[in-house]
C-alpha cells in the first residue's frame, strides 16, 4: 500500500487527468466518445484490476480517492470539466455505499449519519444538474458535501474497525483459553504455569480467531485475505498472547467509538462463542469429540455465571458501564477456566447478558437521577432507560462526540432543561469522581501525593467550566481559593492531559520549577503581538523547558509502572520527542535570524504569535520544519540620527524593518515579603525580606514599571518590574566606493537623541553587576593568592569607547625573569530572566575583539617605552614583557570568560553551530588562533553570585540615600 | 615624558631583548611553526620589531629578512580570505607595517604583495574616535605612500577630485589629521623636503604624547619617513629606516 501511495504521489497532472476521466467513463457506463477517451477508460480499468488483487476493500477506497484526488483547477474551468468532477464524487459516494450494510452496521449508529450525508449530496446532485450544466458555483456546493460524505463515511469504517477489533480481541481471549484446556483438560490447572506454558499455542489460535471473527462482523471492510488480514493475523498472534498471558483489556476496550452498549454487550459474548468454535477448528489438536463438547459446556457455562456476578455486583457498576465492559472481559477469562472445572452447563449466553446488563442499567440510571427528577424516574421505559444509559456511559468515559449523539436521543422524551441536568448528574456520578481518582493516583506514583502537597482537585463539567473560566483556557485550571491550591478539570479532558496536570503539579512542588512556572505569567503575557522576536523565544523556551521536564515526570512514572496503559506511554514518548525536537530548532535560530524577526524583516514562526501559556493543550505542532507567518517586512528607509551618520566614508544608513522595545522580568529569586521600594532618577531598588530574613535587591532600571508595594508577599519567580524602555533598530550602513554593506543592531540612547552601536551602551544594572563580579573575582584571586595558585595579580584597566572590556586581571606566577601571566578577560552580561543576544558581546568577538586585544598590547608597548598608561605604572619590565607574551597568538594564556547575572541565560552549546556559545568560541578562535572561551555552564559557574550583587547594591543603596 | 627618555628605553629594550626576540621571529618565520602566517605576523607585528628599525636602521637588515616570505605569506592568506567585496578590519594594516618596515631597510617585497596590499586600502574601515586611533592615522599615512589617492584624502578631509591647501613650514604639534593633510598637501603639489622637515621634527617631539594616547606608533613613524624621505625628497626606498633613525636622534639631540 505504501509503494502505491508513493506511486500516485508521483502521478503528473496530465497522468491524474487521464485516470480520472477513464473512473468516470468506467462508473457511468458511456461509450468513449473519442480515441482519448478510450484509451483513459483503458488504463483506469487495467489499473483498478491491478488494485482490486493487492488491496482488502477500505485499502482500495483509499488508494481510489488518493489517485482520483479533488477536482482540478482545468476541471473548474469547463462545463465539461465541471460535470466530470460531479460525476466522479457522485460515483465515489456510491460505491462506498455499496460497502456499507454488513452485520457491523446494526452495532453503530454511524452508519445512518453517512446515509443522511449521501441523502443530502445526491439531492443537491440531481437538483442542480437539471438545466444539464453544473456551474463553478454548484460544483462547490457537491465538493463541500461530498466532503461532509467523506467525514461520515469515515467515521462509520472507523466504528466498524474498531468494533470488529474488540470481538476479535474477545475472540482471541476465548480460542487462549480453550488451548489452555485442551492442554491439560478438565481437571487441567486454571492459571499460572499452564498458561504461560502454553502462551506461543495461545498466540497462534489467537491469530486464527481474530482474523475470523473479523470477517465476521467487519463484513466487506475486512478483508481476510487482503493485506489487512495479514497484518491482524500477526497482531492477533501477539493479541491471543497477550490475552493468555495478562489481562490488559481495559485499554483496548476504551477505544471503542459510536457504538451502543447493549448491542456491544451482545456482539461481544456472540464472538466470543464464534471465535470458540473457529479456535476449535484450527488449534491443530483434536480430541474425542464428546470430551470437547464437555469442556466446552463447563467453558461457557463458567463465562455466563461471572458475567452475572459482574452484572449484580454493585462496587463492578459503580465503575461505570465501560469499566464494567472491561470487568466483563475479565470475568471471561476467570469463568471460562473455572466453568471448566465444574461443568455445569447454563443456557442461551447472549439472552443471559442481555438480561443481565439490563438489571443493571435500570438500577444505576434510577438511583442516580432520583434525586434530580423524583418520583419521574420510575416511570422510565426500557427504551428511555437505554438511552440515559448511554448517555451516561458517553458521560463516564469523557467520549464527547458519543455524548453529543446520546444527549440528542434525550430530547425525545426530556426537556433542553432536563437534558441539562441529566448531563451534570451523570457527570458528578459518573466522570468526576474517576477524574479525581485518577489524578490523585499518578500524583501518589510521581510522589507527590495531594495531601501532602495541599493541592484539592476538582472536576466540572464542561459549562460550570467555562462560565467560571471561559471557553478558551483549555482544560485545567490551577487556582488558589483560601490560600489552597485547586486544580479545576473540564469533563472532557483526555488522559493525556490528565497526565500533563499531575506533572505540573508535581512541578509545583520543584522551587526551581515553581519559578520557571510563575514566570509565565498572563501578566508578562501582555501586549504579546507587539513584544519582539527575542522575548517571545526566550518565553517559549521557558514554557518548554517546563512542558519537557512534565513530559519526563510522566514518563518516569508511566514506565515505572507495569500496569500502565501503552497507548499512553507512547503518547508521552511522542509528545516529549516533539518538544524536544522544537527545543532544538529554537535553539538553532541564529543571532541574524532573531534581529531581523525583532525588526520585522524576516516572519516569525507561526507558533509564536500566541503567547507560551501553561496549562495548555498538549502540543501536537507539526515538528520537521518550521512554520513561518507572512513575509516579513523588510523596507528600508533612510535614517539620519545613527551614530554612524558623518563618519568619513559612510554614504548612508538605512533602518530595515521597524525599531523594537524589548522587554526585561525582574523576578524575585526567593520567597519573601515585600520589604522596600527605593524610587530613583536612576531607577528603582526592591527590596524583599526572603522567609529566612535576609534582604535580596532587585534594580528595575529608569522607565520600568515596579509592580509590586511594601508588604506584598512574593514567590521566587514572581514578576517584581517590568523593564520595556529601550528602543532597538537594525539598521544597514552602506560605504563610499564599498558594495558591501554591514548590518548592525542599534539602541536609541536615553536621552532619545542618538542611536547607536547595541552593546556600547551602559546601564545602572550593568554597572553595578560589573561591580558585582569584580568582588567575586577579587575574593577568588584572593583565595589563590593564600594557597599559592599564583604568584601575585593585577587588574588591567581597559577602555575602548563604550565596547572594552569589562574586566582585565592578569596572573602572574613566578617572579623576576622567570615571571609567567595568564590574562583573564571577563565580559559580565545580566539580562534578568533574558537570553544575551550574540549581539551585545561585542567586545569580545570579531573586530571588536581583536581591537581590544590591540589596546592591550599597545598599552603594554607603550608602558614598555616609558610612557606606561594610567594602571600600568607599576608593572615591572618583566611583567610587562610577560604580558606581551602572554598576548601572543601561540601562547593559549589569555582566556575570555562569560560572566552572566543570577537569572540570565545563554544560547547553549550542542544545538546549532550558529547560536550564541558556539558563535562566540568560533569568533574568539579566529582572532586568538586557539579556544579561549571560558563559557558559563551549570548554577555557578560564569555566574555572578547573587551574595556579590546583594553587597553591591546594598552599597549603591546607601551611597544613593546619603548623597542626594 | 620626552622624546630622549623614549630613546633611552629603546635601547634598553634592545639590548635586554633583541637577541631572544631575534630568535622568536625566526620561529614564527617557519611556516612548519604550528601557526597560521596571520597569527604568527600578529606576533611579530610589535614593539622590539619596529624599534629596531628605529634604532638600528638598515644595519639590521641581515637579522629581519627572514620575515620577507613571513610578510608575503601573510598578505596572501589573508587576501584568500577576503571575498573581494566585505570591509575588512584594521589587521592587515600590520601587515603592511611590516612589508613597508623590510623595505625601508633594503629587503626585496614582490610586486604582486605590493599591489595586493594596495587593493585592500579602500575596503579597510577605521574610526576616528577608536581607542588606538594610529589605525585611522595609519590608512591614511598607508593610502598616501602607497599611492591610494582617494583613500588618503577621505582620512585627511578632503575630496579626492580637488586639491589640497599647502603651507610649507608649518607644523601641527599633536594634530595628525593636520599632519596627514600636510603631507598629502606636499605631495600634491611637489613641495620639497625641506617643506615638511618643520612639522616632521615637530611630530618626532610630540611622539610620546601621541604614544601614549594610542594617536601614533613606530610603524607610522616608519610610513611618514617613507613619504618625507622616498616620495617627497626622491631618496631611494631603502634608506628610509635610516633616515628615521637620524630624525629622531636629531630631535632627541643625541649622536647617532
Amino acid at each position: 500500500m505504501e509503494m502505491l501511495e508513493t506511486w500516485i504521489a508521483g502521478l503528473s497532472p496530465e497522468q491524474r487527468a487521464r485516470y480520472r476521466m477513464g473512473y468516470a467513463m468506467a462508473r457511468s457506463g458511456q461509450e468513449p466518445g473519442s480515441p482519448a477517451q478510450a484509451d483513459a477508460r483503458a488504463a483506469f480499468a487495467a489499473l483498478e484490476r491491478r488494485m482490486s488483487l493487492a488491496l482488502g476493500t477500505d485499502e482500495l477506497q483509499a488508494a481510489l480517492d488518493q489517485l482520483l484526488g479533488p477536482p482540478t483547477p482545468e476541471d473548474m474551468g469547463t462545463p465539461e470539466g465541471r460535470r466530470l468532477a460531479a460525476e466522479i464524487m457522485l460515483a465515489r459516494m456510491r460505491a462506498k455505499q455499496a460497502q456499507q450494510g454488513s452485520l457491523g452496521d446494526a452495532l453503530t449508529e454511524t452508519d445512518e449519519t453517512a446515509d443522511m450525508a449521501s441523502v443530502q449530496l445526491m439531492a443537491a446532485y440531481t437538483a442542480l444538474l437539471h438545466d444539464g450544466e453544473i456551474s463553478a458555483k454548484d460544483l462547490l456546493v457537491l465538493g463541500h458535501l461530498s466532503r461532509q460524505y467523506e467525514a461520515r463515511y469515515a467515521e462509520y469504517v472507523s466504528s466498524v474497525d474498531a468494533l470488529a477489533n474488540v470481538a476479535g480481541m474477545v475472540g482471541a481471549i476465548a480460542a487462549g483459553l480453550v488451548v489452555t484446556f485442551l492442554s491439560g483438560g478438565t481437571a487441567g490447572p486454571l492459571v499460572g504455569a499452564a498458561l504461560a506454558k502454553w502462551g506461543v499455542a495461545g498466540a497462534g489460535a489467537g491469530a486464527v480467531t481474530r482474523v475470523g471473527v473479523s470477517e465476521l462482523v467487519g463484513g466487506k471492510h475486512y478483508d481476510a485475505t487482503g493485506a489487512e488480514g495479514a497484518r491482524d493475523a500477526l497482531a492477533g498472534a501477539v493479541d491471543g498472547a497477550m490475552a493468555v498471558l495478562s489481562a490488559g483489556l481495559a485499554a483496548r476496550f476504551t477505544s471503542l467509538v459510536g457504538l451502543s452498549r447493549q448491542a456491544l454487550a451482545a456482539r461481544l459474548t456472540g464472538a466470543a462463542l464464534q471465535s470458540t468454535r473457529a479456535a476449535l477448528q484450527h488449534v491443530g489438536r483434536r480430541a474425542a469429540g464428546g470430551m470437547v463438547e464437555g469442556a466446552i459446556d463447563g467453558f461457557l457455562s463458567g463465562v455466563v455465571g461471572e458475567i452475572v456476578f459482574a452484572a449484580t455486583d454493585k462496587g463492578t457498576w459503580d465503575q461505570g458501564v465501560w469499566d464494567a465492559l472491561c470487568d466483563i472481559g475479565a470475568a471471561t477469562l476467570k469463568g471460562g477456566l473455572a466453568g471448566v472445572g465444574t461443568g455445569v452447563v447454563m443456557g442461551g449466553f447472549g439472552e443471559a447478558s442481555a438480561a443481565a446488563l439490563q438489571v443493571g442499567r435500570g438500577r444505576r440510571v434510577i438511583s442516580e437521577l432520583a434525586e434530580q427528577f423524583p418520583g419521574q424516574v420510575d416511570e422510565l421505559n426500557p427504551t428511555q432507560l437505554d438511552a440515559l444509559d448511554a448517555t451516561r456511559a458517553a458521560i463516564a468515559r469523557g467520549d464527547t462526540a458519543a455524548e453529543a449523539r446520546a444527549l440528542s436521543e434525550l430530547e425525545a422524551f426530556l426537556t433542553a432543561g432536563e437534558i441539562a441536568q441529566v448531563r451534570r448528574a451523570f457527570f458528578r456520578s459518573a466522570r468526576a469522581p474517576a477524574l479525581v481518582a485518577t489524578l490523585r493516583g499518578y500524583l501518589r506514583r510521581m510522589g507527590v501525593p495531594p495531601e501532602a502537597a495541599d493541592i484539592e482537585i476538582k472536576a466540572l463539567d464542561v459549562e460550570e467550566f467555562a462560565q467560571r473560566f471561559g471557553s478558551d483556557r483549555g482544560r485545567a485550571v490551577l487556582t488558589l481559593e483560601g490560600g489552597r491550591r485547586v486544580l479545576h478539570v473540564r469533563a472532557d479532558i483526555q488522559p493525556g492531559e490528565l497526565l500533563d496536570e499531575a506533572s505540573h503539579l508535581a512541578q509545583l512542588q520543584d522551587p526551581d520549577m515553581a519559578a520557571q512556572m510563575r514566570l509565565l505569567d498572563e501578566m508578562n503575557f501582555s501586549d504579546w503581538s507587539s513584544t519582539p522576536a527575542q522575548y517571545r523565544l526566550d518565553m517559549y523556551q521557558r514554557k518548554l523547558e517546563v512542558e519537557i521536564d512534565a513530559q519526563r515526570r510522566s514518563l518516569r512514572m508511566l514506565e515505572g509502572d507495569p500496569q500502565a496503559d501503552r497507548d499512553l506511554l507512547a503518547e508521552v514518548q511522542r509528545t516529549l520527542e516533539q518538544l524536544e525536537q522544537r527545543q532544538a530548532e529554537l535553539a538553532a535560530f541564529t543571532p541574524d535570524q532573531i534581529s531581523l524577526m525583532n525588526a520585522g524583516a524576516q516572519p516569525l514562526p507561526q507558533y509564536l504569535n500566541e503567547p507560551p501559556r501553561l496549562f495548555n493543550k498538549r502540543p501536537r505542532e507539526v515538528v520537521g520544519r518550521v512554520e513561518l507567518n507572512a513575509p516579513g517586512n523588510a523596507i528600508k528607509t533612510k535614517v539620519d540620527d545613527s551614530s554612524a551618520n558623518g563618519y568619513p566614508g559612510i554614504r548612508e544608513v538605512r533602518r530595515i524593518g521597524d525599531s523594537w522595545v524589548e522587554r526585561t522580568l525582574i523576578t524575585s529569586g526567593c520567597d519573601g515579603v515585600v520589604d522596600q521600594v527605593q524610587r530613583r532618577h536612576d531607577g528603582s531598588i526592591i527590596t524583599v525580606k526572603a522567609h529566612s530574613g535576609r534582604p535580596r535587591h532587585y534594580v528595575v532600571e529608569a522607565g520600568g514599571t515596579v509592580n509590586v508595594e511594601p508588604g506584598k508577599a512574593v514567590s521566587r519567580g514572581d514578576t517584581l518590574g517590568r523593564e520595556s524602555s529601550r528602543q532597538y533598530r537594525l539598521v544597514e550602513i552602506e560605504y563610499d566606493g564599498n558594495p558591501q554593506t554591514v548590518t548592525r543592531e542599534e539602541i536609541l540612547e536615553l536621552d532619545g537623541g542618538q542611536w547607536r552601536q547595541r552593546g556600547s551602551e551602559s546601564t545602572q544594572r550593568g554597572a553595578l553587576m560589573e561591580e558585582a563580579a569584580r568582588l567575586q573575582v577579587d575574593a577568588e584571586l584572593a583565595t589563590r593568592l593564600v594557597q599559592g595558585g599564583i604568584s601575585g595579580h593585577v587588574r588591567l584597566p581597559h577602555q575602548r569607547g563604550g565596547g572594552g572590556f569589562d574586566d582585565v586581571i592578569v596572573e602572574f606566577q613566578g617572579t623576576g625573569d622567570d615571571v609567567t601571566a595568564q590574562i583573564r578577560i571577563i565580559e559580565v552580561k545580566d539580562y534578568p530572566n533574558r537570553s544575551v543576544p550574540l549581539e551585545e558581546l561585542t567586545a569580545i568577538r570579531g573586530d571588536g575583539l581583536q581591537k581590544n586585544i590591540d589596546v592591550l598590547m599597545q598599552s603594554v608597548a607603550s608602558a614598555r617605552q616609558g610612557t606606561p598608561p594610567p594602571g600600568f605604572e607599576h608593572l615591572t619590565p618583566e611583567q610587562l614583557r610577560a604580558i606581551l607574551k602572554a598576548l601572543r597568538r601561540e601562547s593559549g594564556q589569555v582566556r575570555i570568560e562569560l560572566m552572566l547575572g543570577p537569572t540570565t541565560r545563554v544560547g547553549a552549546e550542542g544545538h546549532h553551530a550558529a547560536t550564541v556559545i558556539p558563535a562566540l568560541r568560533k569568533d574568539i578562535e579566529a582572532v586568538l588562533g586557539y579556544d579561549g572561551l571560558v563559557a558559563p555552564s551549570g548554577a555557578s559557574r560564569g555566574r555572578v553570585a547573587q551574595e556579590h550583587v546583594e553587597t553591591v547594591i546594598a552599597a549603591h543603596q546607601k551611597k544613593e540615600v546619603t548623597e542626594p | 615624558m620626552s622624546i630622549q627618555s623614549i630613546v633611552q628605553a629603546w635601547l634598553r629594550l634592545i639590548e635586554t631583548e633583541w637577541d631572544q626576540q631575534r630568535q622568536e621571529l625566526l620561529t614564527w618565520a617557519d611556516p612548519g611553526c604550528g601557526l597560521s602566517r596571520r597569527h604568527a605576523l600578529e606576533n611579530a607585528w610589535g614593539d622590539m620589531l619596529f624599534l629596531v628599525f628605529a634604532v638600528r636602521g638598515s644595519a639590521c637588515r641581515d637579522d629581519v629578512s627572514p620575515l620577507v616570505p613571513l610578510a608575503e605569506a601573510a598578505v596572501h592568506e589573508i587576501a584568500a580570505e577576503h571575498d573581494g567585496e566585505e570591509s575588512l578590519s584594521w589587521a592587515p594594516l600590520k601587515a603592511g607595517d611590516l612589508v613597508n618596515a623590510l623595505q625601508s631597510v633594503g629587503c626585496s617585497v614582490s610586486t604582486a604583495t605590493m599591489q595586493t596590499m594596495t587593493g585592500w586600502l579602500p575596503y579597510i574601515e577605521t574610526f576616528r574616535d577608536d581607542v588606538l586611533a594610529s589605525f585611522h592615522w595609519k590608512l591614511g599615512f598607508t593610502a598616501l605612500a602607497l599611492g591610494d589617492r582617494r583613500v588618503c584624502y577621505r582620512i585627511a578631509g578632503y575630496n579626492a577630485d580637488g586639491s589640497i591647501p599647502f603651507e610649507a613650514g608649518k607644523t601641527f604639534q599633536f594634530n595628525v589629521h593636520g599632519f596627514l593633510g600636510h603631507l598629502a598637501g606636499a605631495v600634491e603639489r611637489g613641495a620639497r623636503a625641506s617643506d615638511v622637515t618643520p612639522a616632521w621634527q615637530d611630530l618626532l617631539r610630540s611622539f610620546p604624547e601621541l604614544l601614549a594616547a594610542g594617536a601614533m606608533d613606530i610603524g607610522n613613524l616608519l610610513w611618514i619617513a617613507r613619504i618625507i624621505h622616498h616620495h617627497i625628497d626622491g631618496q631611494p626606498l631603502a634608506g628610509v629606516a635610516d633616515f628615521l633613525h637620524a630624525s629622531i636622534w636629531q630631535a632627541a639631540g643625541l649622536r647617532s
